[in-house]
């Protein structure tokens, strides 16, 4: 009995069930504990793209104008692209340096029960900053959007996140925790400038527009946009394909770092 | 190799992204983008287009031009892969203009160009320039200007009509070797000879110029010819024009203004196959018939208009109207015309009332009134002068030519004016970004108008859609942002309060552009798109109904009509209401610079249609 119990406790991956749920759950819970009590990474994450988008899609623009509809689905991306970012990129390399990784690979835990927690944690902070902002939108801007819109939006930010989750990833094994900080911003900021979240491609020079099909987050936004009619005309499947294809080889190049 | 599957992976994600790019077109919005050019390098096509091609009309027809040439033109030509194509069904192409009467310095050829006239014939300009203008002209290579063919210095007498701009000018005195002057002009580069024979005598009671003798005329014509030049007569009356198509000239480059060709004149003209470029334009200046104001004030022509020209067009010499200088010359070149006289479209432009490229339009207009149809006014300025001034590689549209080209909307082979609703010009096969110089120069600088005192605007109790003031009702949509959303109005019986009428708007709010808008706008300024002063107005009031929709009226004003517009929304409702909005309540809006007064569709996409009445300004 007692030593049912220990081999238990010391193997639980391999329960009845064959899969340790709980294991995942408590994983995933504590990360996102970790992040909520991080006040660096949540105040910024959750505050920021609700303040941006009070002002730029709120306050300075004029009301019934489509600004505010349009810049609730951009900065919706914008939003759930923080969180996937930091949380892989800067918390991963944050674990490195503190050795939480081989720590964590010592110990009868699933393998990849820390990747599958930060992955919800970052779409659990997706959702969260995308109700924010339909909150905002709908109370202060009069937004107005079909309740299978809204739903529809939610689910492009929540599965959006994938493409960033391996982008930070893969920053994460590359650099170090104070660096990936800069790293990460260097990518983030500019990357949603330049795929017109802040403000839409066509009040930006042409040579931005030009290039914007380079970056994960112009195809996100322009997903997005199709929700509500104001996409640039592009093939869905061939947004979904770039996204895809960024997700699978950054993943990959962040496997090979780590097996490495 | 340690590195392969990276490199591999990388790589693959790099294809992924170029297919991304080229299929997106670079994240463009594909609703042509506003200032774009629609072709980007010297090869293109067009499908489908009317074709005027310099002497006579296809009613369907592909072009293909390859590498800034003309390649095939024809109801069944082929159009090649890889290579722009632009859909020129509703449009007509036509041959870049040529103006056969100006005096271009300055921005003149890049203003030439910016309504389409591709090439332009200088009447007396400076010489010292000619080297340089040969080798544009040959070239193919891309270019904001029309190309110039020119007289140089002219052959005119010491202190006579040509030497009173300020220009140090070669003369020929009382006396002098005209042989030898012309030698000298043909030396320089001068790519014609043009003669002044002029005292002024039409134009002013007493004061007389000094102009070259008979004799000199005869000699100076004679010597253009022994050095293969074409020889072209300044002449304002009828019996300096008769001497000089007596003398050999080639072509006479103004209708004479003191009175209407009489039948000899007819006769000798023809004899001598002679061509007349009446210059139609300036004397309507002389004439003070205000066709420079109206082509200031045409929309299709206004917004690409600098500030000089327009200024330019609005200017006259001194001197009390003479309008029957103007009208003289339109029944002589209907005469002339009909006698089988050769007749070229050329402006004089340079000279006030004037403005390169967009009077070359006015002038077509004129031709016609005289007695040109549609078709013989486009030949005067396409086929004809490339042919009586020896243009080998242009004038018309047809393959080894140069594709200098103007798609226009419509039909100007039945509506001349069709000719100002410009698509597309290309030079060299280059499509030419035509900016909009409203914005940045004249509209931005005009002084806000003062508004008349009544409050109305508009009742719609009419026969058509107008204005108590300003400049009337536009359609406004977002295509001119880059969005697709389309706009209608019409008058329609049944206005609010039992009246007789009423505006009714309606289109379609197209998805795909960020903030999409539709509808119609007043434009208060006597100039469209000019600002007025609002300041001391307080409401804006007017009658509605529609079909349910939220509408948003938007008060656009400030610098430029593209600045973000002020706005608020009202209901249009089954029945009849009144709307009162407070100025004040337009957030940002610049009250003593109101541009344009819209009432507009904006999202969500759909059809839409509502009606207006009684709008007034209070």
């Amino acid at each position: 009995m007692r030593t049912d119990t220990i081999a238990a406790t010391s193997r639980p991956a391999a329960t009845a069930a064959g899969i340790c749920w709980r294991c995942y759950w408590l994983e995933a819970k504590y990360e996102f504990l970790r992040q909520l009590r991080t006040p660096a990474f949540a105040l910024p994450a959750l505050t920021f793209p609700v303040l941006f988008y009070v002002l730029f899609g709120v306050l300075l623009t004029m009301p019934g104008g489509g600004a505010s509809t349009y810049l609730l689905v951009t900065y919706g991306v914008f939003g759930i692209m923080g969180p996937a970012l930091f949380g892989f990129g800067v918390a991963l390399a944050m674990d490195r340096d503190m050795g939480l990784l081989k720590l964590k690979r010592a110990l009868p835990v699933p393998a990849g029960s820390l990747l599958l927690a930060k992955t919800a944690m970052a779409m659990m902070f997706g959702v969260v900053i995308t109700a924010m902002l339909m909150a905002v939108a709908i109370g202060f801007a009069g937004v107005q959007l079909a309740p299978g819109q809204l739903g529809l939006l939610a689910l492009v930010n929540l599965l959006g996140v994938l493409p960033f989750c391996a982008l930070g990833l893969w920053i994460g094994t590359l650099v170090g925790g104070q660096a990936a900080v800069a790293i990460v911003n260097l990518v983030y900021l500019p990357m949603a400038f330049l795929s017109g979240l802040w403000m839409p491609l066509s009040i930006l020079p042409d040579v931005v527009a030009r290039f914007a099909p380079l970056w994960p987050s112009y195809h996100l936004s322009q997903i997005a946009l199709k929700v509500i009619g104001a996409d640039a005309g592009g093939a869905s499947w061939m947004h979904v394909l770039v996204l895809l294809a960024f997700t699978a080889v950054f993943f990959f190049l962040a496997s090979r770092r780590m097996s490495s | 190799v340690k590195y392969f599957p990276e490199i591999l992976a990388v790589g693959a994600l790099g294809a992924v992204l170029a297919v991304a790019m080229h299929m997106l077109d670079g994240g463009r919005n594909p609703h042509a983008a506003t200032g774009a050019p629609p072709t980007t390098g010297n090869s293109f096509a067009i499908r489908g287009v009317r074709v005027f091609d310099g002497e006579r009309v296809l009613p369907m027809a592909n072009v293909v031009v390859r590498d800034g040439l003309v390649a095939t033109v024809g109801a069944d030509a082929g159009i090649p892969d890889g290579i722009d194509v632009l859909d020129g069904s509703g449009k007509t192409l036509l041959p870049g203009l040529i103006d056969a009467h100006t005096h271009s310095w300055g921005d003149a050829r890049r203003d030439a160009l910016r309504f389409g006239v591709t090439t332009e014939l200088d009447m007396m300009g400076d010489w010292k320039r000619i080297p340089a203008l040969h080798g544009e002209r040959e070239a193919l290579a891309r270019t904001d200007a029309a190309d110039l063919w020119t007289a140089g210095a002219a052959v005119t007498a010491p202190g006579g009509h040509g030497t009173q701009y300020g220009m140090d000018v070669p003369t020929l005195a009382a006396g002098g070797d005209a042989g030898a002057f012309v030698a000298a002009r043909v030396d320089e580069g001068s790519d014609y000879i043009k003669l002044i024979v002029e005292d002024m005598g039409v134009y002013e009671g007493t004061r007389r110029l000094p102009t070259i003798a008979p004799d000199q005329v005869t000699a100076a014509i004679a010597a253009a010819h022994a050095r293969d030049r074409i020889a072209v007569v300044h002449a304002s009356s009828q019996a300096n024009a008769r001497q000089a198509v007596a003398a050999g000239a080639d072509g006479l480059v103004h209708a004479f203004q003191d009175a209407v060709a009489d039948d000899a004149f007819l006769a000798e003209a023809r004899a001598g196959e002679v061509f007349v470029v009446p210059t139609l334009s300036v004397i309507a200046m002389i004439a003070g018939a205000g066709e420079g104001r109206a082509l200031a004030d045409d929309a299709r022509l206004s917004p690409w208009l600098a500030s000089r020209q327009v200024d330019s067009l609005q200017d006259r010499f001194g001197g009390p109207p003479r309008a029957e200088f103007l009208q003289r010359a339109l029944d002589s070149v209907g005469r002339l015309h009909a006698a089988g006289v050769a007749i070229l479209a050329g402006t004089d432009a340079g000279n006030p009332g004037t403005a390169h490229g967009a009077s070359l339009h006015g002038e077509l207009g004129l031709l016609v009134r005289a007695g040109l149809t549609p078709v013989q006014a486009l030949a005067a300025a396409t086929s004809l002068p490339a042919k009586r001034f020896g243009l080998a590689d242009r004038g018309r549209i047809a393959p080894g030519l140069r594709a200098d080209l103007l798609l226009v909307e419509g039909d100007p082979t039945h509506d001349i004016a069709a000719t100002r609703a410009i698509v597309a010009i290309w030079k060299n096969g280059y499509a030419i970004v035509r900016e909009s110089t409203a914005p940045a120069s004249a509209a931005a600088a005009a002084p806000a108008e003062p508004v008349p005192a009544g409050t109305l605007v508009s009742d719609f109790d009419g026969d058509s859609v107008d204005s108590r003031y300003g400049s009337g009702w536009q359609a406004t949509t977002d295509a001119m942002a880059g969005g697709a959303s389309t706009a209608d109005f019409a008058l329609v019986p049944g206005g609010a309060m039992d009246s007789r009428g009423a505006l009714e708007i309606s289109g379609e709010i197209k998805a795909g552009f960020a903030y999409p808008w539709a509808g119609a706008m007043f434009l208060p300024a006597r100039q469209p798109m000019r600002p007025v002063d609002l300041s001391q107005r307080r409401t804006l009031a007017f009658q509605v109904r529609g079909d349910g929709r939220r509408y948003t009226a938007m008060l656009i004003s400030g610098d430029s009509m593209q600045a973000m517009p002020a706005m608020q929304g009202f209901t249009a409702g089954p029945d009849w209401q009144e709307v009162r909005l407070p100025l004040s309540g337009f957030a940002g809006a610049e009250l003593g610079r109101v541009r344009a007064i819209a009432f507009a569709a904006m999202s969500p996409p759909g059809a839409f249609r509502f009606r207006i009445d009684q709008v007034e300004v209070e």
